[in-house]
């Protein structure tokens, strides 16, 4: 079966990933871009968009939205939502993954590819949301 | 005893055949005319053929040929009547047929890739014999030829070069499957690809043409093989036929991680699809190491387009190539094969999941269809209930 069950299980985790990761060193680093990212997942069908353009009321450096492409993304990665579970374990490759076809990316792809340094502390987070749920059995 | 061919008699006769008379079917049972040989052409006495997704796709419209058309295109059968000028086989000789019958004469035939013979492929596209003829009659309306085989039926006509010779004490309905998917699936990795002991391989899709990549991918020695596919039945088949991993293509789409964890993160050697689908074409190709080989084994729709990393193309130097009835060369192919097959090397025995009469022709595809079937064979001498 998938990693996930369904969008809405998607949904929760990525919410509670941004959650936790709106503060953190990566999305500063998407703010300092002035950068907007989507994720485009498919199996399930998601879209996530993360903003780090649009000001916020709290002063976290960005703002997640699910199942829009608003604001127009500078860059979007289109992969099956199981290579994104990989992705965000840390377990993946970026320029390999695209060069294998496992995700397609349009944009501004330099610009984006600049933030992987910054992402490690969010790969923790995500095996962090994961076991928080119970659900570490997910992770490999 | 006297070496000369005997000739065909004049007359038509009339046999049993499976006629598609348009897109989408269905696939009727006609009593048909047969005309008699003409010159370098022989007509064989049907006896097996196998139900292959290339005829399925020619029912969906997916490899337009021109109909109505008498179906099949791997079969086996016993010469019955040869021609004018026919001097390879003799009546009562054991065939298989080839569908690629190479003319031995274009630039491709005299570079030594009959594969890619200009004449066998006109002739499949224009529904005809090589003479630019049809020799099956329905009502005095002529009726297409499939591949210049049309073994769907209890006795055709094709061209010489279209029967591979084959010792008499191989059972037809086995040998039937040797005129195709055997030696597609053999030739893909002999020939096409090459490969040596040692080697990974990934194959994507566990059909009849897949199994016999697993299987000659075992004979080559390669290690570790593993078989892709959606259905838990084919993949269980799969190690039967030599696959040492296997991968539920149903339970992820994403088929390149499992690969990549199976051959320590590199990708496999080579990759075979073996399905005709742009997806999982990319899927092969992503699912190789640097410098490795994607074969595409599998037939797509000819509208289709596939898309691949344009960077990948010179940074990882992978070799993305297909292969047409395996690049084979029928005449020495097919007695390799049944030479491994009469030893216990190569597997035919496995590959049947039915074998079914004529008249239940339409059943044989559903199966295919749904994905139950690995090679139905019809039968041509039994009749239905």
């Amino acid at each position: 079966m998938p990693v996930y069950r369904d969008a809405q299980h998607l949904k929760e985790i990525l919410a509670a990933l941004a959650e936790r990761a709106r503060f953190s060193e990566a999305a500063k680093g998407l703010r300092e871009a002035q950068l907007v990212v989507a994720f485009v997942y498919r199996n399930p069908d998601v879209t996530v968009v993360m903003d780090g353009r649009t000001p916020t009321a709290d002063g976290s450096y960005m703002t997640v939205r699910f199942d829009t492409l608003e604001p127009p993304p500078d860059v979007t990665f289109e992969s099956p939502a199981d290579v994104g579970h990989t992705f965000w374990q840390g377990k993946l490759n970026v320029p390999a993954a695209l060069a294998r076809g496992q995700v397609k990316a349009r944009g501004a792809i330099a610009r984006a590819l600049k933030l992987l340094p910054l992402l490690p502390p969010l790969y923790q987070m995500y095996r962090e949301v994961l076991q928080a749920r119970g659900e570490g059995d997910l992770l490999s | 005893m006297s070496t000369a061919p005997v000739p065909a008699e004049a007359s038509p006769i009339r046999v049993r055949a499976a006629v598609l008379w348009d897109v989408g079917g269905p696939l009727r049972v006609e009593t048909v005319e047969l005309l008699p040989p003409g010159p370098g052409e022989v007509r064989v006495r049907v006896a097996a053929a196998g139900v292959c997704r290339s005829d399925l796709h020619v029912v969906h419209g997916t490899l337009p040929v021109p109909l109505p058309a008498v179906l099949g295109h791997e079969g086996a059968g016993i010469v019955e009547a040869v021609g004018p000028g026919v001097t390879r086989v003799r009546p009562g000789e054991a065939v298989v047929f080839n569908w690629v019958p190479g003319c031995g004469r274009c630039y491709f035939c005299r570079s030594g890739r009959p594969d890619l013979c200009e004449a066998a492929f006109d002739m499949q596209v224009s529904g005809t014999l090589p003479s630019g003829e049809t020799r099956f009659r329905l009502d005095g309306r002529p009726l297409h030829h499939f591949s210049g085989v049309s073994c769907m039926a209890e006795a055709t006509v094709v061209p010489e070069a279209g029967v591979v010779p084959i010792p008499p004490d191989v059972p037809l309905e086995r040998a039937a499957l040797v005129g195709c998917a055997v030696t597609t699936g053999y030739g893909a990795v002999v020939h096409t690809a090459g490969v040596r002991p040692g080697a990974s391989v990934a194959v994507l899709g566990c059909g009849g043409v897949g199994l016999n990549v697993i299987q000659a991918a075992r004979l080559a020695g390669a290690h570790p093989i593993i078989a892709i596919d959606v259905r838990p039945d084919k993949l269980a088949l799969a190690r039967r036929f030599g696959a040492t991993h296997t991968v539920d293509a149903s339970r992820s789409e994403d088929v390149i991680t499992p690969v990549l964890e199976l051959t320590d993160g590199l990708g496999a050697d080579y990759a075979f699809e073996v399905v005709g689908r742009p997806e999982t074409i990319a899927a092969a190709y992503g699912a190789v190491r640097k410098g490795g080989t994607a074969v595409v084994v599998g037939v797509a729709a000819p509208h289709e387009d596939v898309a691949i990393n344009a960077f990948s193309l010179p940074s990882q130097s992978k070799v993305l190539t297909g292969t047409w009835y395996g690049r084979s060369r029928p005449d020495v192919d097919v007695p390799r094969i049944l030479a491994l097959y009469r030893a216990g090397r190569l597997d035919l025995d496995g590959l049947v999941s039915g074998t079914v009469p004529l008249d239940a022709v339409g059943e044989a595809f559903e199966a295919l269809e749904s994905g139950r079937a690995v090679r139905t064979v019809i039968r041509m001498g039994e009749r239905g209930e």
